[in-house]
């Protein structure tokens, strides 16, 4: 015990100052080695993902060692390459949605991505509305391609790349692409003399934050990551305007602070380093259920909170059923849930959502609750 | 020329008997399959082209079987699922291991001695391209060549005496996301084989190869663009990257010199994009995925193509094995394939014609009332049909399938087919969620697999194809259960996934002899006969992804009934 506390100690006195030279243990990061604008192991460029882990384990005093991993199963790569401890974090996961969550803990949102809509500069298309008789570029299993096979008036041209995207556009075989913007605005920068106008989709649904991910084991070190981030805002949106990140659009901030009112939806964490705790914590009860919260609500509820307490909250079990929060705690039920949302119940596999969700969303998830709950 | 010269399919009819003298020659002509079942090799993945996993040795049997002790073990020197059949020519045995394979042996088939191993050499990322588990399902033979599918897209030919490489051709890039897992199959002269990879928007192909060159003669599109044949069942440009990929083994047909294979499910999920997303597909079936089709061997010509499920939303794939037998149906000798779909029903084909003949459900289904008996289409239940406003839950069977990959069995001498049926449903979800490629991820959980109705969860059934019924069945506790093998000694063979390795009694399921291999056994077993003693032989090693697939309290109970291993155990009679 006590040597754990030193050990506890030891780790944080030392990760507050400067390691001593040739002493500090190298940072690992998960990058794909072929994955430009993000990262890449070729002799140009190293991406916009690596530029910033660099820059962040300057300033750990820790050298910065790439650890070299396909994302072509992502999902299984974060299982056994991050998770599994062979590098300490991965950049570019998404920092909100609960992603893989508990195993996984993601830092601050860092920089939005999404879909663009790429057009010959000199063509007069400026959003989804106008493709209708249009040949457009969309990619196999995206939320693009299903957008476009929604819409009988738009003729597909379907491929598996970005660039194979942006060749399809320069040899005229298609009018638009619907492209992941990232990809498309450093293709269009560095190998298309700027030729096509990028531009994001506004559709919230094409788009999220990205983040930082780690081993939950390691959030320690996501913590004092999220505190160097939050004094390197710009920094970043240096870095990603650098790699041809299109802006979300104008006046958005790279924190996700949207200066234009957005619909609420899921997927745009406002939260910075800051967490919304104490808004949470003084937001009211609420007198009735508001239909239109309470179905903002359920759809965050039906896309993050199902896969443990079941569609629309019908668990199997009794443990975890959130339609009895009101038979269990009565009017303590709004307290229950925002200290158990807010905060987690890690001993029970609750994961806390406190900086991933504003405090308006967790409005949104409680009205819902309320909305549901059953007497016995 | 004993027994085990006379090989059961025609090509080593012709490559070994042809060379024998002139009266040797009669005790060597063969008709169809079944007889020639009676090979004491084991030539191919399924014991013949055929794929029946039937042999005629008889030496261990129902009365005997209690005395079936270890002879030796080989440690296949790899982790994660082991899915190989073992092929036994003559004395020696070829045994593939998992990762590519990382391992290939080939031993003396009576003591386990090793004389050559061929380690494939491959790039460290191919892992990080296949799908599911890094497998090999094992290799082909022919004329003192051993041919190997590779997990990086390769096939190669080796030396069958000493493990030397002769040839090797790509085949497919993996890094466009697309392997090979199961060893091809030789029809005279001309290796055939797919690969797998179709949900990474792959287009699946099966490819003819000179085999003694290794040089591509054909390549047959599992999807059918605008300009071709079946071309109008895709909307839009879908067929591009639409899937089928054959990525099990195929059968042949020599009485008709036909190559048969199944066909992987179409892609991508969402069916809006390949059609009109409803369960009336009208004429976007999405040929030639999800089915059976017939293929010309030295031309990839194709003859006919049978669809089990059309215009696939629920990932069933038609890639399990083809097995041919003939079948007594209502008094005429039929020409049958037969197949247990993922889809949860039991196919009887016409194999010459493609005619449907009958399906029925051997788990429970609930995505499909019943099969049209004249058009051999399903009857959807549309409540089970997953779209992006509505999503379904407990469609049976899941996306693990009624039965898997793992391979049945066929006793002609009983007429019963023995399948490893899975008992799982699904929820699917066809969401709006964000997904893309490469940059990062795939945010869409679409599906919650969970058990079926009933407390077991998956069963060792014996089928009656020409009855259409189930005769016996034997409950497991877990899915994913082993491939069978059938013997004239009315056996029948399988491992379970908690790793016991089990004998039954071929006509009523009465556990006879059991052994505990200390991991999951999925692969099939075999029989073979050499120097006049009759083995047994079985691969076991727990897959990596199978629980992860199954999710949940069971696939966690899964992981926890045994470790991952590579071994392979040889059994006969007093060890």
């Amino acid at each position: 015990m006590l040597r754990a506390l030193l050990a506890a100690c030891l780790f944080a006195f030392r990760a507050s100052v400067s390691w001593a030279d040739g002493d500090a243990p190298p940072l690992r990061v998960c990058a794909d080695p072929d994955n430009l604008p993000f990262s890449s192991n070729g002799r140009g460029d190293r991406g916009m993902y690596l530029d910033l882990a660099q820059q962040i384990a300057d300033r750990l005093g820790r050298p910065m060692e790439p650890v070299w991993t396909p994302l072509a199963r992502a999902k299984r790569t974060i299982h056994s390459v991050l998770l599994a401890g062979h590098c300490d974090m991965m950049v570019g996961l998404p920092a909100n949605l609960g992603f893989m969550a508990p195993a996984l803990v993601v830092s601050v949102p860092l920089v939005d991505v999404g879909y663009a809509l790429v057009t010959p500069t000199g063509a007069h298309i400026s959003d989804l509305a106008d493709l209708s008789g249009l040949r457009v570029v969309v990619e196999f299993d995206s939320i693009v391609q299903d957008f476009v096979a929604e819409h009988s008036d738009i003729t597909p041209v379907t491929v598996l790349t970005v660039r194979e995207g942006m060749e399809a556009l320069a040899r005229r075989r298609a009018d638009a692409a619907l492209l992941w913007g990232p990809e498309a605005g450093y293709l269009n920068r560095t190998k298309m003399s700027g030729a096509y106008r990028v531009t994001p989709l506004s559709e919230e649904r094409f788009h999220y934050q990205a983040g930082i991910g780690f081993a939950a084991r390691n959030e320690a070190l996501r913590n004092q990551i999220n505190a160097i981030v939050a004094q390197k805002m710009d920094d970043i949106r240096r870095l990603a305007d650098k790699y041809g990140f299109p802006r979300m659009r104008k006046g958005a901030a790279p924190d996700g602070k949207h200066s234009e009112p957005l619909q609420p939806a899921l997927g745009y964490g406002r939260a910075s380093a800051g967490s919304p705790t104490s808004d949470a914590s003084s937001t009211r009860p609420l007198a009735a259920p508001d239909p239109s919260l309470a179905e903002a609500g359920r759809s965050i509820f039906n896309s993050v909170c199902y896969r443990c307490h079941g569609h629309d909250a019908m668990a199997a079990a009794k443990r975890g059923d959130l339609r009895r929060l009101r038979y269990r705690y009565g009017d303590s039920m709004d307290e229950v849930f925002y200290a158990a949302v807010a905060d987690g119940r890690p001993s029970k596999g609750m994961p806390p959502w406190k900086g991933v969700y504003t405090p308006e969303e967790f409005r949104q998830i409680l009205s819902f609750l309320r909305a549901i709950q059953e007497d016995q | 020329m004993s027994d085990r010269d006379c090989d059961t399919i025609g090509r080593r009819l012709i490559g070994s008997c042809l060379a024998a003298a002139g009266a040797a020659l009669l005790s060597c002509v063969s008709t169809f399959a079944p007889a020639a079942d009676a090979d004491s090799a084991w030539s191919s993945y399924g014991g013949t082209l055929a794929n029946t996993r039937y042999s005629a040795l008889d030496q261990i049997n129902d009365r005997n079987v209690s005395g079936l002790k270890v002879a030796y073990s080989l440690q296949l020197g790899s982790l994660s699922g082991q899915e190989s059949t073992p092929i036994v020519i003559d004395d020696t045995m070829y045994v593939a291991s998992s990762f590519g394979p990382q391992n290939l042996f080939a031993i003396d088939a009576r003591t386990g001695e090793i004389k050559w191993q061929y380690h494939s050499e491959m790039p460290d990322d191919v892992w990080a391209y296949a799908c599911c588990d890094p497998v090999t399902r094992g290799v082909a033979y022919d004329s003192g060549t051993v041919f190997v599918g590779r997990l990086d897209g390769l096939l190669a030919a080796l030396d069958a005496k000493t493990g030397k490489e002769l040839w090797r051709s790509k085949i497919v890039d993996y890094k466009d996301g697309a392997t090979i897992t199961s060893p091809p199959i030789y029809a005279h002269g001309i290796l055939i084989t797919g690969y797998a990879g179709g949900e990474l928007g792959v287009r699946g192909a099966l490819v003819g190869i000179e085999a003694r060159s290794g040089k591509e003669l054909w390549r047959t599109y599992m999807t059918a663009l605008k300009n071709e044949p079946e071309g109008d069942t895709w909307k839009g440009d879908s067929a591009k990257h639409g899937g089928g990929d054959a990525w099990n083994v195929g059968s042949y047909d020599q009485k008709t010199d036909t190559v048969l294979w199944g066909t992987g499910n179409p892609a991508p999920r969402n069916p809006l994009v390949r059609g009109p997303g409803t369960p009336d597909w009208g004429r976007y079936s999405n040929s030639y995925t999800a089915g059976t089709i017939a293929l010309e061997p030295a031309t990839g010509k194709i003859k006919w193509f049978y669809q089990h499920t059309p215009a696939d939303v629920w990932d069933f794939d038609s890639t399990g094995e083809v097995v041919l037998a003939d079948l007594n149906i209502k008094g005429k000798i039929v020409p049958t394939y037969m197949k247990a779909d993922k889809n949860g029903f039991f196919f009887v084909v016409n194999r010459e014609t493609g005619e449907f003949i009958s399906a029925d459900p051997f788990v429970n289904v609930t995505w499909a009332k019943a099969f049209d008996r004249q058009r051999g289409v399903p009857i959807v239940n549309p409540d089970k049909y997953p779209t992006k406003e509505h999503e379904v839950t407990e469609t049976c069977p899941s996306s693990i399938g009624g039965k898997g990959w793992q391979p049945m069995a066929y006793n002609p001498n009983l007429g019963l087919a023995y399948i490893p049926a899975n008992n799982l449903c699904m929820d699917i979800r066809l969401s709006n969620a964000l997904r893309f490629k490469r940059g990062g991820l795939y945010l869409g959980e679409e599906e919650d697999l969970r058990p079926g109705p009933g407390g077991f969860g998956g069963e060792i059934e014996a089928w009656d194809p020409v009855k259409r019924q189930k005769i016996w069945s034997v409950k497991q506790e877990f899915p994913c259960n082993g491939g069978t093998m059938t013997t004239a000694g009315n056996l029948v063979f399988f491992g379970d996934w908690r790793g016991v390795f089990h004998a039954l009694n071929a006509k009523t399921g009465e556990d006879l002899w059991r052994f505990n291999m200390g991991s999951s056994i999925t692969a099939g077993a075999i029989t073979y006969q050499v120097s006049g003693r009759q083995y047994v032989a079985v691969v076991a090693g727990r897959s990596t992804a199978l629980p992860r697939f199954v999710g949940g309290e069971l696939g966690e109970r899964m992981e926890a009934a045994t470790a991952e291993g590579g071994v392979l155990t040889v059994f006969a009679l007093g060890g």
